[in-house]
């Protein structure tokens, strides 16, 4: 029987879970990636011995200093409404920021301690998959790449009504959090950063979710130190090892 | 927006995991699937004049790529249709074969399930895996493989229902589902 709706729904996240741990592990070999990489290398090292062609005579330079102006021009508004409205730029959800920002200062400001019982503040490893595991999704754990910070600890709090990965870092009088969320479907891959009250906020989205750090308030992480923090932690996000198919099994039956 | 050389590597080398995976689902074989990866791009670097960022992103584009590859060189090898209908393919049998495996621990379950999905045709789990593993949307399911959204859709329906009928057996015996 053909279901009723199969042309304009569908989501199925229990088929979604069993696809991924079947597929996911699959990766290129080093080999492969070197192989690859040197194959583009010579393809751009042909581009740059080409002779080059004088600057005005290159096709639709009218076009880019058009666009030139327009970014220039967007910059300018964009730099002009910070400096008013307190939010800086760009793609980041306003709701989702608010959220971040509010869950960031309602648990970095005393509120329990984040340790998940059982789980030693020192053991990150445990810590990432135990959080992983009662998400059933990846997360964003790692100690922090820069000396200083220590870890409060970590739990699922909600942002908004989302459940998140929650991880507090403690350096002097400053706090880090990092929340790791499932991606929607709006959201793009990339990078986020922006500024919320006083609170940097950087974050990132790619197949494995939505991840992104906020900086305490007071007193404030700049922008930039937050998001180098992020480029360091990127690659640290890990999946729950704890996975149950006989749970997923029979719901895919269903 | 056309990109320069250096960003069009950077970009392309980011989905080398990617492409290596639907490879490996298109051709049920490590070896075949390097060689896809290597074509395609070889291809993609070619073909990098028309590419342009603000359409789909890379992704779509070079599945597009691979998937017209793998199926013109299907078409040639074997003298078969270039995709096939979906009735078709609901009448098709199993891609691969579902060896014996034991089936009383967990891990058993797991392979069966790796088994069922290897066992789809080709052309559901394509859509599979770029909707559940690579998070596409339907429409750049849609453009990257040329079909209508609606044939997204009903593959990935058609490949739940076919996995659904594989396990069904099995479930009953290992007792995971009431008969």
């Amino acid at each position: 029987m053909t279901p009723p709706d199969e042309h304009t729904s569908f989501d199925d996240p229990t088929l979604k879970q069993l696809c991924c741990h079947a597929w996911r592990k699959d990766c290129a070999s080093k080999e492969l990636h070197a192989k690859l990489a040197a194959a583009l290398f010579d393809e751009s090292a042909g581009d740059t011995i080409r002779p080059p062609v004088a600057f005005w005579q290159r096709p639709f330079v009218g076009v880019a200093a058009a666009a030139v102006v327009l970014i220039v021009s967007g910059v300018a508004i964009l730099q002009y409404h910070s400096s008013n409205g307190n939010v800086v730029a760009t793609a980041v959800d306003a709701q989702l920021a608010a959220d971040l920002v509010s869950r960031h200062d309602s648990c970095c400001n005393g509120h329990g301690n984040h340790q998940l019982p059982g789980i030693a503040l020192n053991d990150m490893n445990k810590l990432g998959q135990a959080l992983s595991t009662n998400l059933h999704r990846p997360v964003l754990v790692s100690a922090m790449p820069e000396m200083g910070w220590s870890l409060r600890g970590g739990e699922v709090c909600p942002v908004g009504k989302t459940p998140s990965a929650h991880v507090i870092f403690d350096h002097g009088g400053e706090s880090v959090s990092v929340f790791s969320l499932p991606r929607t479907p709006d959201e793009h891959d990339g990078r986020y950063q922006m500024t919320l009250n006083n609170h940097a906020i950087a974050g990132f989205v790619d197949s494995r979710g939505t991840f992104f750090l906020v900086g305490s308030g007071e007193p404030a992480i700049t922008p930039e130190h937050l998001a180098a923090l992020r480029d360091q932690m990127q690659s640290n996000v890990v999946m729950n090892a704890d996975y149950a198919p006989r749970e997923s099994f029979a719901e895919l039956l269903h | 927006m056309s990109l320069t050389a250096k960003d069009f590597e950077k970009l392309a080398l980011e989905q080398t995991d990617l492409l290596y995976r639907l490879a490996r689902r298109l051709t049920h074989n490590a070896l075949a699937a390097e060689d896809l990866v290597q074509e395609t791009f070889l291809r993609a670097i070619k073909a990098r004049n028309t590419f342009r960022l603000e359409q789909y992103g890379i992704k779509p584009w070079l599945v597009r790529i691979m998937h017209n590859l793998h199926f013109s060189r299907s078409d040639r090898e074997k003298k078969q249709p270039k995709a096939w209908e979906d009735a078709a393919l609901e009448s098709a049998g199993p891609t691969a074969t579902i060896s014996p495996i034991d089936l009383r621990s967990f891990d058993a379950m797991d392979e069966r399930v790796v088994h069922a999905l290897e066992a789809l045709p080709t052309e559901y789990k394509e859509v599979l895996m770029l909707w559940a593993v690579e998070e596409f949307s339907y429409k750049e399911i849609a453009h990257a493989l040329d079909v209508p959204i609606g044939t997204v859709m009903s593959r990935l329906h058609r490949a739940r229902q076919r996995l659904s009928e594989q396990l069904k057996d099995f479930a009953k015996e290992e007792g995971i589902v009431r008969e």
